[in-house]
């Protein structure tokens, strides 16, 4: 056999050597690999392997103001699906939407979408999601969720708002405040296979949730209820379609309750009555539902306002209670003929008794004695040019005559509180500093934030110091306004044992000659040092209109519950007792 | 002149450790042995590394393909032992069988083969997967061996050349019509073995340059055609290598960036022998051809660089034994299988490593697959049985 020869062995060398010389350079291309091109190359491995998936943090609760909770968390479930780890798109698909309610092309589409997780339904029952996990389903994962709920239901619905999907205030309280509220959703960052299953031994990282802080609200839920009934007793009544009641303590303006009808349920915001609408007017209807008219909507407030053209006129000493004026039932302002509310006129009276009878030529003469440049400056000075700064969204902006347009004529019917519009809070606002000592509060719910263990983290200022008229005048409006009720339009209202004042009022809607109108009733206890305002509106009552037949009952009926209930009991003095032996 | 080939035949023969006169009848060669011992135990620890998730998603069990690697690996080192053990003139003898089976089996294969994404090219022997291509490797180089040897004297001889090529390309064509980097390999091993025959560069150009570059756009032309009636897969490898993987991030470039991440993830020492993320799914059987991708992932680039010493290591042994072999029988087997090895280990770094399109090739002794290791380890033991018997040199 032949044996190797030299050329054999040249030309085993020169081949190994080639492929030691490719080896060697292919030894370079992976060193390049991993070390030039290995920023780029991890990086974009890290974005395939890692996951981030939130943990949510639970909202924080309203409290009212005797801790009572009024807007909790509940455990719920969110159920989504891993596309890549679904053996049997069909049956989940099946599955779910059977188990959640959903159309099956809803979940079709979900189940088929190629990303590597895709949300279901969120807020799922914890029972619901027990069945599904029953089924084992692979693909299907189901998260740990807190659902909003608001155990009163439809109380305070507008205060209080309610929250969206992703736990965020969408109206009231709950967007105001929602910093506060909706604390910080935490974090588990971890590396995942192909088919999006969190891989065990790599260590994962964790950014724990941050949960909302508490909030507690001035608001009671007591209050609240007792002044709800009211409103849907007298809406029923008087066949009404809408009103609103206001409870403030004038002397620091935190609201005790605020009350819209219709209102709605919290916990079903979106249930609509009416299932025969367009979305668009689906939209319009639950946005009307929503509305705080308390404080989105203006309104002329009427006979109510006077108690600001009164004020005016003491403070600036233009009229005292003693003056006296002559009403024929109507006064010529300009060339304008403008009447009074009683056909036929009060005749000699007053200025005290101008006031306890509602009697517009009276107050036309006090604006006019005033004039435009004063009268103005008093409306600034109760606040009724800006907004009362109360903390919800949303607050709507008084409506006024332009200075330069304002003539007799105007003057002369916004001394009545007509031909400009303010929102009923504005009103209670300068209502209260009428009768407060004279200085203008901030309404307001939110008293302060604390932490889950109760620990204040934030007490709410408000501020209180403006004044709008002296105290003397302050104190004169009050036992004014008190011999309204005891003697005057507001009899109504009146309470053995109690000192309340009040002012009513009866405003006709524009246009003026449809006859509809507003009754409405702004009252205060006990009348030497007001502890409560409360604001009665009712719109569009049928059958007897007047505000001091249909607004005053309600505020003595809520008189009647709220005064023993904040401890202020009755004091009978002999002048009531005459009083009642008169009545 | 003279002189300065005089010197070149010095490098040579330092290059090959010949400058010692060895005596007759010495044993194996250790490193050899040792090289390639490291070698499969290293790839079984990479294949159960590698298949941990795929065993787990494929059998529920985390050791399925670890267990039957594992398997393989006994076979195929007591193969090794037995065939260093009977001398290679013995087994030579039986050229004809085993290169005649080897045809029957590739023309079976085209026939009966399992498909597999649209490529016949796995013999369904129940027990395990042949695949006849495997076979047909070995039997290249034992076939090219003998006849090379028996036809040296007359190796310039056009119709003796054209007979001995004839045995590298009849598997070359019918590997071809399936897979063409195989095919490739097979008709590299013949080649190189008749360039190693040819006793000078200028008969190299004379008989191996033109009918090389016929041949080659013969099979270009062949692969074309064949893989535009028959394998749609094979279109566009090419275009996705040229406009690069993530032109085609889902698609045919996806393996690619895929293998890619693994690479560049690991860094100077790798992530550590287990941690691999693209293991995970990511890299669809990373234990089978992208294995090398898991290495350089968990062990960095010291582990890659020294896996791809390893090779070398192989290489430049399977050099010197060809070299100090007896006779050119056993040092034409040796530059054969040395060929193949090579070959292979340099196609599948550069797949991996995106230097050339895609391909399917396994890592010599680290990928998955029994034949392929099985007939892996024969070779060896007929380049141990080489190493054997050597000559000193003159």
């Amino acid at each position: 056999m032949e044996r190797v020869k030299t050329f054999h062995r040249k030309k085993i060398v020169f081949i190994s050597s080639v492929v030691i010389l490719i080896l060697l350079a292919l030894m370079v291309r992976v060193g390049y690999l991993m070390i030039f091109e290995a920023n780029f190359l991890q990086e974009k491995a890290e974005q395939l392997h890692n996951r981030e998936r939130p943990i949510k943090s639970k909202r924080g609760i309203i409290y009212d103001i005797n801790d009572i909770p009024i807007a909790v968390n509940q455990s719920v479930t969110r159920i989504s699906v891993i596309h890549n780890q679904i053996t049997e798109p069909e049956q989940v698909t099946k599955i779910l939407s059977e188990k959640l309610g959903l159309s099956y092309e809803y979940v079709e589409k979900k189940v088929k979408n190629r990303v590597t997780i895709e949300i279901i339904k969120k807020n799922v029952d914890k029972t619901i999601a027990d069945e599904i996990r029953k089924l084992g389903l692979d693909g299907v994962i189901i998260d740990e969720d807190y659902r909003r709920i608001y155990p009163y239901d439809n109380l305070a619905a507008h205060v209080l708002g309610f929250v969206g999907s992703d736990n965020q205030g969408i109206i009231g309280l709950e967007v105001q405040y929602d910093t506060f509220l909706k604390g910080k959703n935490g974090m588990i960052f971890t590396q995942t296979n192909a088919k999006g299953i969190e891989i065990n031994n790599v260590a994962e990282t964790r950014e724990e949730p941050i949960d909302g802080q508490n909030l507690k609200i001035s608001l009671d839920v007591n209050i609240q209820q007792y002044a709800e009934q009211a409103l849907e007793k007298v809406l029923i009544s008087k066949q009404s379609d809408k009103g609103s009641i206001i409870v403030m303590n004038p002397q620091n303006g935190e609201i005790y309750a605020m009350v819209n009808k219709p209102d709605f349920n919290l916990n079903e915001p979106f249930y609509i009555e009416n299932k025969n609408l367009t979305n668009k007017e689906k939209e319009d209807a639950l946005n009307q539902l929503w509305r705080n008219y308390a404080i989105n909507d203006t309104y002329e407030p009427g006979s109510t306002f006077k108690v600001v053209t009164a004020s005016a006129g003491l403070e600036e000493k233009v009229v005292s209670l003693t003056d006296t004026f002559y009403c024929p039932g109507y006064a010529i302002v300009a060339d304008r003929h403008i009447r009074c509310h009683k056909y036929g006129g009060h005749g000699s009276e007053t200025f005290l008794e101008g006031v306890q009878n509602s009697c517009n030529p009276v107050f036309m003469a006090v604006a006019e004695r005033l004039g435009v440049e004063r009268f103005l400056y008093y409306m600034d000075k109760f606040g009724l040019n800006e907004k009362t700064g109360v903390d919800l969204p949303g607050e709507a902006i008084s409506i006024m005559h332009k200075k330069e347009n304002i003539g007799p004529v105007e003057l002369a019917t916004m001394a009545f509180g007509q031909s400009f519009q303010i929102t009923p809070l504005q009103l209670l606002r300068a209502g209260s500093a009428v009768v407060n000592g004279g200085y203008l509060v901030t309404p307001h719910f939110a008293v302060n934030v604390t932490d889950k263990e109760g620990n204040i983290i934030e007490t709410f200022e408000y501020d209180t110091s403006k004044k709008a008229i002296s105290e003397e005048t302050s104190n004169l409006m009050g036992s004014i306004l008190e011999s309204v009720v005891s003697v005057g339009t507001g009899r109504n209202c009146y309470i053995p044992g109690y000192k309340i004042g009040g002012k009513t009022a009866t405003s006709e809607k524009l246009p003026r000659s449809n006859n509809k109108y507003i009754s409405s009733f702004l009252g205060f206890a006990p009348a030497d040092n007001p502890q409560v305002m409360i604001l009665v509106i009712v719109d569009e009552p049928q059958g007897i209109y007047y505000g001091g037949t249909v607004a005053a009952p309600v505020a003595k009926e809520l008189f009647e519950n709220i005064l023993p209930y904040l401890g202020i009991g009755p004091i009978y003095e002999e002048l009531d007792q005459e009083n009642e032996n008169i009545d | 002149m003279n002189k300065s080939k005089k010197k070149r035949n010095n490098i040579v023969k330092q290059m090959i450790g010949l400058n010692k006169k060895e005596s007759k009848g010495s044993s194996v060669d250790i490193t050899l042995v040792f090289t390639i011992l490291f070698l499969i135990v290293f790839g079984i620890i990479m294949i159960y590394s590698s298949s941990y998730y795929a065993s787990y998603e494929t059998y529920g069990n985390h050791i399925e393909f670890l267990k039957k690697q594992t398997l393989w690996c006994i076979i195929g080192v007591l193969s090794m032992y037995l065939i260093s053990q009977i001398p290679y003139k013995f087994i030579t003898q039986f050229w004809l069988l085993i290169y005649g089976s080897s045809i029957v089996c590739l023309i079976l294969v085209l026939f009966i083969g399992d498909e597999i994404n649209g490529a016949r090219r796995w013999l369904d022997l129940k027990i395990i997967g042949f695949q006849p291509s495997e076979l047909a490797k070995l039997a290249t180089i034992i076939a090219m061996a003998v006849a090379i040897t028996s036809t040296q004297k007359y190796i310039t001889n056009i119709k003796v050349f054209l007979l001995n090529m004839l045995i590298v390309i009849l598997p070359t064509i019918l590997i071809g019509m399936q897979n063409m980097s195989t095919a490739f390999v097979v008709f590299a091993i013949g080649s190189s073995m008749v360039f190693v025959a040819l006793p000078s560069f200028k008969a190299i150009f004379k008989f191996m340059i033109l009918p090389c570059g016929v041949l080659a756009g013969l099979l270009l032309v062949f692969n074309n055609i064949s893989s535009f009636f028959v394998k749609g897969y094979q279109m566009g490898r090419w275009e996705t290598f040229i406009n690069g993987p993530w032109s085609d991030p889902q698609g045919k470039g996806y393996q690619t960036i895929q293998s890619l991440y693994a690479v560049g993830s690991g860094g100077l020492f790798g992530k550590g022998l287990g941690y691999s993320m693209q293991k995970n799914g990511f890299i669809p059987e990373a234990h089978n051809d992208i294995i090398f991708s898991i290495v350089c992932e968990e062990l960095g680039l010291f582990g890659a660089i020294a896996l791809i010493l390893l090779f070398i290591l192989l290489i430049w042994r399977c050099m010197v034994i060809a070299s100090k072999a007896k006779n050119i029988l056993g040092l034409l087997i040796v530059s054969g299988v040395m060929v193949q090895i090579a070959i292979q280990v340099i196609i599948n770094i550069a797949v991996v490593t995106n230097s050339m399109p895609t391909t399917g090739m396994p890592l010599p002794f680290i990928s998955y697959g029994g034949s392929s290791l099985l007939f892996l380890m024969i070779e060896m033991g007929l380049v141990l049985n080489v190493s054997r018997y050597t000559q000193p040199v003159d």
